[in-house]
């Protein structure tokens, strides 16, 4: 008897507190007539935020050597043939690096190198080149003070060339690629050697 | 004596002084940037100001890493780089910093100026080999800073719409000047060089170093289709202007151009450029395209169906059998279908032969001729060798 005593208190209870919020929250949204009782604001805001992404950010050669005989290699990753390495047995990369604008707003987008090719390879003519090129077809860059699609050597000095202006960051074109041709003289400084490319974006 | 191979190789080592050593190197060349996923962002992108002597304000920026263990630089860049200072120097891996801007009390040089909030990845040169990757990312303070006196921009946008619906206006005003301005803004509408209407905006003051967006409909209910020109007009003592083209569209597609030359034989493509008038999508437009003799059908066919956007130009094509034509020339009758539509047009096309027999001939021509010079090559010879023996 007591059991069913406190049960039903319990039960009476739980029936209060679900009927005092169900009345709160009726008061809060006004009368259920059709008609606001009172008028809501909802505000939202948006950050703007640059933000690239280096979807593919490493090129892998392995190991290798100048072919006996030969004055160097080239090892160019915007070949996809068989001979992207030429005069060396390196392994083969048709990769290049990717570089996405990842943000909600256009980026001016520009390159720089650390070094140039006779600081980086070093040797008897040494060719240190990038070769930037749209990935879309409707063309992620609308204006570039450089030429899109052809190799040229690294900027490594001075101020950095706008490569594009802007960078979309529309899914369709919001991605450029960017390969990468050395060459390789049979006598080029040996050893590990290291250079940073710096992709810089600024809003616009 | 023959030079063997092995006299040239040696010739070549010792021309270029090459010791056995070098021509064996070890080369790794590794595109690495050490980290799992290359990505840096910073937020707010933008942050836009107007000066005031001596201003000192603080601005909160959001970082973030692809790499949580990635040291990241804080740097300040441009002509104003010098009035900013950072509550921290570095980051790792992303995080948030503060931007302390202090201005100075008078700036001479009028207009935008831009501060640039930079973080960059910061690469260990000590570690790893080859080639590093490294990403910078920069947001950018816009200071405003007054010209002396008056001074004010506009910009003029509009959008395109079809003949008898409302043509939308938007108009930014900026006052860049140190006085407030007092302004009747007006936008007319031009139909080539003829001034058709003058709409007016609300007098309005316009206070120093503050934009406003106003907005205006057109409408075009007495308006023929084709193309209009808006200009909008401030007069703060000294006239500004800005301008803008917009189209009013009527729902017809026009044929611009098609095929006026058809090869006889087996199945042919005839092509069909057409372009809409339209400021709606229009679906399923096809042609159905007659050949004519004297007012006889010879064939006819449909196009397949195509969805235009609005005011786009395209090619459709469709395709028939010309075996049963002659070399000549035929009137066509084109008529394009489309949302309860049509436009036509009757043109000339011509039948011709391919050119196989042409080509048969040239051939035997060529070959007779390398014929003959073999011949004649072989004939001087003969004569040379006996004349030569004499």
């Amino acid at each position: 008897m007591k059991k069913v005593n406190l049960f039903l208190i319990i039960t009476v209870v739980a029936v209060l507190v679900a009927f005092l919020n169900l009345s709160v929250f009726i008061y809060k949204i006004g009368k259920i007539t059709g008609h606001a009782a009172d008028t809501g604001v909802a505000n939202l805001t948006v950050e703007a935020e640059v933000n690239v992404n280096f979807t593919t950010d490493s090129i892998e050669w392995g190991s290798g050597k100048v072919t006996a005989g030969q004055t160097s290699a080239t090892l160019n990753t915007a070949d996809n043939s068989a001979t992207n390495i030429t005069n060396g047995n390196w392994t083969g990369n048709t990769a290049g690096l990717v570089l996405r604008n990842i943000g909600n707003v256009n980026v001016s987008l520009t390159l720089q190198a650390g070094k140039a090719a006779a600081a980086f390879v070093g040797g008897t003519s040494p060719d240190y080149e990038w070769n930037i090129s749209d990935t879309n077809l409707s063309g992620s860059c609308k204006e570039s003070n450089v030429a899109l699609g052809e190799f040229f050597d690294v900027n490594s000095t001075g101020p950095s060339a706008i490569i594009c202006n802007p960078l979309g960051f529309d899914n369709a074109i919001d991605s450029i690629r960017i390969d990468i041709k050395l060459v390789i003289p049979y006598d080029s400084t040996t050893g590990v050697l290291t250079d940073t490319i710096t992709a810089t974006a600024t809003a616009v | 004596m023959k030079k063997t191979g092995n006299f040239w190789l040696l010739n070549f080592r010792k021309k270029f002084k090459m010791k056995k050593e070098v021509l064996v190197f070890i080369f790794v060349i590794v595109l690495c940037s050490g980290i799992v996923n290359a990505s840096l962002g910073i937020s707010p992108a933008k942050i836009e100001i107007n000066f005031q002597p001596s201003l000192k304000q603080e601005y909160s920026y959001s970082v973030n890493s692809g790499n949580p263990e990635q040291k990241l630089e804080i740097y300040a860049k441009g002509e104003f780089a010098d009035y900013v200072s950072f509550d921290k120097e570095e980051l790792i891996g992303g995080g948030g910093f503060i931007v302390s801007l202090n201005l100075p009390k008078n700036i001479e040089k009028p207009g935008k100026h831009a501060i640039i909030i930079g973080v960059k990845e910061k690469v260990d040169e000590e570690l790893g080999g080859g080639i590093g990757v490294s990403i910078a990312v920069q947001a950018v303070i816009y200071l405003n800073v007054p010209y002396p006196g008056r001074y004010a921009e506009i910009t003029l946008t509009s959008d395109n719409a079809n003949a008898g619906e409302s043509v939308n206006f938007k108009l930014e005003i900026i006052n860049n000047g140190k006085e407030d301005l007092d302004l009747s803004p007006i936008i007319e509408i031009f139909s080539d060089e003829t001034k058709i209407e003058t709409l007016y905006f609300n007098d309005r003051i316009v206070k120093s170093q503050t934009k406003i967006k106003l907005k205006k409909s057109l409408d075009t209910l007495n308006y023929n289709p084709g193309e209009y020109t808006a200009i909008a007009m401030i007069d703060y003592g000294k006239i500004v202007k800005a301008e803008s083209k917009f189209k009013l569209g009527e729902l017809f597609v026009n044929i611009l151009n098609y095929s006026e030359k058809i090869f006889i034989g087996g199945i042919q493509k005839f092509e069909i450029q057409i372009e809409s008038s339209w400021n709606n999508g229009i679906n399923d437009v096809y042609a159905n395209v007659s050949f004519l003799n004297d007012s006889k059908i010879l064939t006819s066919f449909k196009t397949p169906p195509a969805n235009l956007e609005p005011w786009q130009k395209t090619n459709i094509q469709g395709f028939f059998d010309s075996s049963n034509f002659e070399k000549g020339s035929y009137k066509s009758d084109i008529t394009l279908y489309y949302s309860g539509e049509t436009s036509n047009k009757i043109v000339d096309v011509k039948f011709i032969k391919k050119n196989s027999k042409r080509i048969l001939v040239l051939v035997l021509i060529v070959l007779f001729l390398i014929l003959l010079l073999i011949f004649l090559i072989k004939r001087y010879h003969k004569i040379l060798g006996g004349f030569l023996k004499k």
